[in-house]
């Protein structure tokens, strides 16, 4: 459908899975139990359309007093009261009975008013309360027979429709969803003849409540299906965030952009080295390894890297807090403090409670788009398996996030907590995903003696040829240094023969003396 | 008692700017002025604020007389009911004072025990008058007895 056949409700994101708005003229259902935003989301929909579009709206109401509705608008920021004033707007308070009435006659006062204000949006709130009069109409008629009032709905809400469409009028009608079973066949009727369909939950998982709309029908469009958060914010009004699991826009799996260029990992040539010359453009990098081990300074310097050769950057941390990251990076002389205040540097904290992923990415996208970030650094995928206690969800983030950073063709490096101490069986114990990202590089903890030491393995890196030898590190003013290495006091590249054990992950080299050739027996031991 | 208690002076000069004279009316006008837009009958108004239809259709006459309130042609029965808000300064503060005295309980009492008042008041003071008017009536015919010529009742007592 072309653009200019769309209007725009306005309300941020709706126009985003709509995919661009709604035709002119539909009619549209809005169906939630109570509390769920019905009332203010065809509120906000009169109200940009009046701000923003230059649409006249009328608001009809059975129930509210328009005094309240006006009142509880003004704590989002809506001025109803001034656009009464310049009869932009206008809440019509009538009854169900009246309204029938005013359906049927030729010349109805409330179509009248809107052609005079020059209306092109109605919202008209709790339109299952019709259904009374279509009882009233049916029990003087027939007697009561359930068939017949839910013909009497049908034709009711048919003359609504009609003369909607006939003042050319984009309505929304709000209709409650409760466990009535004659309720439950209004709303069916409602569904059958409105041309979009929006349905409003408000759903509990444990303690926690998550709004949601999804919008089941829309005649004449596309649209973006399944759930999508909805979140009412004080001071602001309505806002629908994309499901993380929808397509990613732009993304043509044909055209998926790649890059022969690659970029230091810390400006470390040794760590380049292992890496074969850096990582690819457009990669995805997990860095695997217990607390403690150095992943979130090695982001930090995987930033000022980023910085050094003009690639903006992002940390999204659940974990510390901007004040704690800053505070570490001035102790180890690392100056992200001045990038932040660049602005070269962003840093997005989430709060883990509460954890709503849909806005969660999509504050992410918007801050890569707003400043044009190239590096990307999410410091703790951990703390997203223990926030959401839902491993599909999980799952279906991570995928978001990479199809996200692979089609914007950004520099993304995850980092995920390992809980194993010493030696590492499974790169991800929880949720492999190893297979999704390009390259992995694992950070362990090598007890020597008395003392705790580390080490880096590069064990995956696509495209690449990455050294398979692990280095010692250390972290001090300046960051992650790599050891030296004195290559003249490497041991030699044996063949396998040369060792046992080679399947227990604990090979052991075999004494030369006893290597076939120098006259010895290899005897078994138990 | 807050000290912007209004004494019932102030009650009763408000009441006056505004020359509401009834609870039904004072019931009327804010109603209208909380709905603003109203597309009703009165019937559905009277059903609305517990009156009997008559003292509501004469309230709403009586406010449109005022200029409190706009009314579109009767359509099925009803009729759009647009509250016009004073904009002289006299009546529009006595209306803001209350109405912010309709906001609470004791305020609401208040205006409800002046407008009782008021209004008996206003019963005494016409059956004073319809006592006087016929007293001076009698008075009259005893003084002028041919102008009672045709006036049966009197007739027959003299």
């Amino acid at each position: 459908m072309a653009a200019r056949d769309l209007i725009p409700t306005g309300i941020p994101g709706l126009d985003d899975i709509l995919l661009g708005g709604i035709p002119k003229g539909n009619v549209i259902l809005v169906e939630g139990a109570a509390g769920t935003g019905k009332t203010l989301l065809g509120m906000e929909f009169l109200y940009r359309g009046i701000t923003e579009y230059n649409e006249p709206g009328i608001l009809v109401t059975f129930e509210v007093a328009p005094k309240k509705l006006i009142r509880d608008a003004a704590n989002f920021g809506w001025d109803f009261e001034q656009l009464q004033r310049q009869n932009t707007f206008k809440i019509i308070f009538t009854s169900p009975p009246v309204l029938n009435h005013e359906l049927r006659s030729p010349d109805s006062l409330l179509l009248e008013t809107a052609a005079q204000m020059g209306a092109r949006r109605i919202f008209i709130d709790g339109i299952s309360l019709l259904r009374s009069v279509s009882n009233d109409v049916n029990n003087a008629g027939n007697g009561n027979n359930h068939g017949n009032e839910m013909g009497c709905y049908r034709q009711l809400l048919q003359m609504l429709l009609e003369g909607l469409q006939r003042e050319s009028l984009t309505a929304i009608l709000s209709h409650e969803v409760t466990a009535i079973e004659q309720q439950a066949f209004a709303l069916e009727v409602a569904e059958f003849l409105t041309d979009t369909v929006m349905v409003l939950r408000r759903e509990q998982n444990r303690r926690r409540s998550h709004r949601s709309l999804e919008i089941t029908k829309s005649r004449g469009q596309d649209f973006e299906s399944g759930r999508h958060t909805l979140r009412i914010t004080a001071g602001k009004g309505l806002e629908v965030f994309r499901r993380v699991q929808a397509r990613p826009r732009g993304l043509d799996l044909d055209t998926q952009p790649t890059s022969s260029n690659r970029q230091s990992i810390i400006g470390s040539a040794p760590l380049d080295e292992l890496f074969g010359g850096g990582v690819f453009d457009g990669s995805v990098t997990m860095m695997v390894g217990i607390s403690g081990a150095g992943k979130t300074v090695l982001g930090m310097q995987l930033l000022l890297e980023g910085v050094k050769n003009g690639k903006r950057g992002l940390m999204v941390s659940l974990d510390e807090h901007p004040e704690q990251v800053l505070r570490n990076a001035d102790t180890l002389g690392l100056n992200l403090r001045e990038h932040l205040d660049s602005g070269a540097i962003q840093f997005f904290y989430d709060c883990p409670r509460e954890l709503e992923l849909d806005v969660h990415l999509a504050r992410i996208e918007q801050i890569v788009e707003e400043h044009h970030i190239e590096r990307l650094i999410i410091d703790g995928m951990t703390s997203y398996q223990t926030a959401l206690e839902d491993e599909q969800l999980y799952r279906e983030f991570f995928h978001a996030l990479v199809s996200f950073s692979k089609a914007r063709l950004m520099t993304t490096f995850l980092s995920y907590e390992n809980p194993e101490l010493f030696g590492i069986n499974k790169f991800m114990p929880d949720f492999p995903v190893s297979s999704i990202v390009d390259n992995i590089i694992l950070i362990n903890f090598v007890e020597l003696g008395d003392t705790l030491r580390r080490a880096i393995t590069v064990v995956k890196a696509r495209g690449s040829a990455n050294q398979f030898v692990t280095r010692e590190f250390t972290i001090g003013s300046g960051g992650i240094t790599l050891a030296p290495v004195d290559p003249t006091n490497a041991l030699p590249a044996l063949p396998f023969q040369n060792y046992y054990g080679l399947l227990s992950r604990a090979p052991t080299r075999l004494s030369p003396i006893l290597l076939p050739g120098n006259g010895a027996k290899v005897v078994a031991t138990e | 008692m807050h000290q912007d208690t209004p004494t019932d002076a102030d009650i009763a000069e408000w009441l006056t700017i505004l020359s509401v004279e009834s609870l039904c009316q004072w019931d009327v006008l804010v109603f209208l002025y909380h709905h603003q837009t109203s597309l009703i009958g009165a019937d559905y108004l009277a059903r609305l604020l517990g009156y009997a239809i008559e003292p509501v259709i004469s309230a709403l006459d009586y406010l449109e007389s005022l200029g409190f309130v706009g009314r579109s042609r009767v359509s099925q029965g009803a009729r759009l009911y647009q509250f016009l808000t004073p904009t002289e300064p006299p009546r529009g503060n006595a209306f803001e004072r209350l109405l912010s005295l309709h906001d609470h309980r004791a305020g609401r009492l208040a205006l409800s025990k002046h407008m009782q008042r008021d209004q008996s008041q206003k019963e005494e003071e016409r059956r004073n008058e319809e006592a006087k008017a016929s007293a001076s009536a009698h008075l009259l015919s005893l003084q002028h007895p041919l102008a009672r010529k045709g006036g049966g009742k009197w007739q027959r007592v003299i």
